[in-house]
């Protein structure tokens, strides 16, 4: 029987949260095509990983161990990989749009010569099985409809966020499978020599989580201390709307808005901003927006999905204390 | 060492309104702009260039022949010469096919560096770097957001990944760097400068002059096509905002505008509210204690 393929990535010795969302989308298709869902893992000592992933869906779990494969090594991982999938010819290969992942497929399609679409949203079962890949383009303004002109493997990632997760528990047993994967360290030309940890605070506001973000409400420079504060133990940064910018507030390069940054954290928290449509412009696709504002009327708040009406001053200090105690409660624990 | 710089010309999306046609955006009114993350790549290897790292900058395209616009706004910053590869027979080029022009056309020069954009603004796919280097048998990194060549030998790059963390990865040359926006401001031009510029002369290849049979270009040198276009799916609810220009409003409605939600009100002692907000959070998984 024909196999989809989802490579699933780990994070933290753990397999990647986004894991279920590529096991979703590739057990639709499996299923569709009346075809195998097998995930390949790659990584060293990762034989326990394959127990996460029974009773879920998912038909058989590939582990591509080896000692050279334990922190993300783009060549050595592609190599891997690529020898694996010629061995084998599964129908498709999934991966997630992650720094890592699309590095991956890129590598992957470039080595094997394939095609690949980057950044779905959707994959559909057409006619006779053909396969119709969906993905936006133009800044998201326009849905192209991508399809292969090779049979197989067709290669994909998927964006985060774009596959409903889906309770796939099944009595259904995985079978594992180890694979010692064919590796030629002396082709590798890139040296990883190091990891630079940042600091959430310190984060590019496109690259942020979670963004407190202060306007005119804010009212002063040393004000933006609270949002920082807040930011902080949320584990975010901090932005601003274009007052706090040309105020010097904070510096420029946090400015959100139509002539500053487009960003879509997946939390969102406006600290007095009326919520001007040059601002609302550079924020409104972020998944859970806060509002904290003095006036009810503000525009802001037709965007929120939580409306705080009332003073920042005293509202922030209160939920970074709040986070504060219960962080210590279950320390007590 | 003469560096290379892969530069696209894109839609400027902010005037994007309508599709034409059925598989390309037709619109040849359309202002178009050089590629943001290009901008950056030429930036780098004039830098590099200033610091007496690379002699040369060189810059390669493909596109249509409006594509010289782009290229000459990159002389106008200071690149020594332009080559536009451009034949009605590229037209329906992927990411793969594209890459095969480009390694044709930089194979046949001489280079230590390549550069080039991590995605282009448009089809944001981000692959042509990748095909570029394995057809040229060079490694490449992606993903930069700061390079340093400090011996003009090898180039040590920070490689963005998640949660804005960094790895540092080293390569002797030749090598490919794709390079994230964030790594530099590109230097501001002059339209003045641009029109300077225009006397430099940029070299147009066709397929012909490529030495490329037809069933390596356009579709037929390609894995993938794309076979339509569509709006994005409506599935927001939302009112234009009336504050905007006629203009910016039906930009609005024609990309689905925002979502209106349905928040809930906090209201109470700051205590209060900051305890509900904090459970909200929570089991929203916005936040772990």
């Amino acid at each position: 029987m024909d196999e989809i393929w989802a490579v699933l990535e780990r994070y933290e010795g753990e397999l990647d949260d986004l894991s279920w969302e590529i096991v979703a989308q590739g057990r639709e298709i499996a299923d569709r095509l009346n075809q195998r869902l097998c995930t390949v893992i790659i990584g060293s000592n990762i034989s326990s990983l394959a127990d996460s992933l029974n009773h879920r869906g998912v038909d058989e779990a590939y582990l591509l161990d080896d000692p050279g494969l334990g922190t993300y090594t783009p060549e050595l991982h592609a190599q891997a990989l690529s020898n694996f999938i010629q061995e084998r010819g599964p129908r498709m290969v999934l991966w997630g749009a992650t720094p890592n992942g699309s590095d991956l497929a890129a590598r992957t399609a470039a080595k094997l010569g394939l095609g690949l679409v980057s950044d779905c949203i959707a994959i559909e079962v057409g006619k006779e099985g053909s396969l119709l890949y969906y993905k936006p383009t133009h800044k998201e303004k326009v849905c192209s409809t991508v399809i292969f002109s090779h049979d197989r493997p067709q290669l994909a990632t998927v964006r985060p966020g774009s596959t409903e997760v889906k309770d796939l528990r099944s009595a259904y047993e995985i079978k594992v499978a180890p694979i010692s994967p064919k590796l030629d360290p002396s082709k590798c030309a890139i040296r990883a020599t190091g990891m630079i940890r940042t600091d959430p605070v310190n984060l590019l506001v496109e690259e942020a989580d979670t963004i407190v973000s202060g306007g005119r409400g804010v009212g002063g420079k040393d004000n933006f201390r609270l949002l920082e504060e807040a930011a902080s133990i949320l584990g975010g940064t901090i932005g601003g709307s274009r007052i706090a910018i040309d105020n010097r507030w904070i510096p420029r390069e946090r400015q959100i808005g139509q002539s500053g940054r487009t960003v879509k954290p997946k939390l969102y928290i406006a600290c007095g901003i009326s919520g001007a449509s040059h601002h609302v412009m550079g924020m409104k696709d972020s998944e859970f927006i806060v509002a904290i504002n003095t006036d009810p009327g503000s525009p802001i708040f037709r965007l929120a999905d939580v409306k705080i009406i009332g003073d920042l001053l005293q509202v922030l200090p209160a939920i970074t204390n709040e986070i504060h105690k219960q962080k210590e409660a279950s320390k007590r624990k | 060492m003469n560096i290379i710089v892969c530069v696209k010309q894109v839609i400027d999306t902010e005037h994007l309104t309508r599709i034409v046609g059925e598989r390309t955006i037709g619109d040849p009114d359309l202002p178009r702009v050089v590629n943001p993350c290009d901008l950056v790549a030429v930036e780098e290897a004039l830098q590099l260039k200033e610091r007496g790292i690379a002699d040369e900058v060189i810059l390669v395209s493909v596109g249509s022949s409006s594509a010289k616009d782009a290229l000459y706004r990159c002389l106008a910053m200071g690149a020594n010469r332009a080559i536009l590869l451009c034949d009605a027979a590229f037209e329906g080029s992927d990411s793969y096919a594209t890459a095969t022009l480009l390694a044709k056309a930089i194979g046949s020069l001489d280079y230590g560096l390549i550069l080039c954009g991590q995605k282009a603004f448009d089809t944001k796919a981000g692959q042509v770097g990748y095909y570029l280097a394995e057809m040229l048998r060079i490694p490449i990194i992606s993903g930069a957001m700061k390079m340093e060549v400090p011996s003009g030998e090898k180039v040590i790059v920070q490689r963005k990944l998640r949660g804005g963390h960094r790895e540092v990865l080293e390569a002797s040359l030749p090598l490919l760097v794709a390079v994230e926006e964030g790594l530099n401001e590109p230097r501001y031009v002059s339209q003045r400068a641009i029109s300077r510029a225009r006397s430099k002369e940029v070299k147009e290849y066709d397929r012909k002059a490529l030495g490329l049979s037809p069933e390596y270009v356009g579709q037929r040198g390609s894995k993938t096509e794309v076979t339509s276009l569509l709006r994005p799916r409506p599935k927001r609810i939302f009112v234009p905002d009336l504050s905007l220009p006629a203009l910016k409003r039906l930009v609005q409605i024609e990309t689905g505008g925002f979502k209106q939600r349905e928040g809930s009100s906090l209201t109470g002692i700051p205590q209060e509210v900051a305890s509900r907000l904090v459970e909200i959070l929570l089991s929203n998984k916005l936040l772990r204690i």
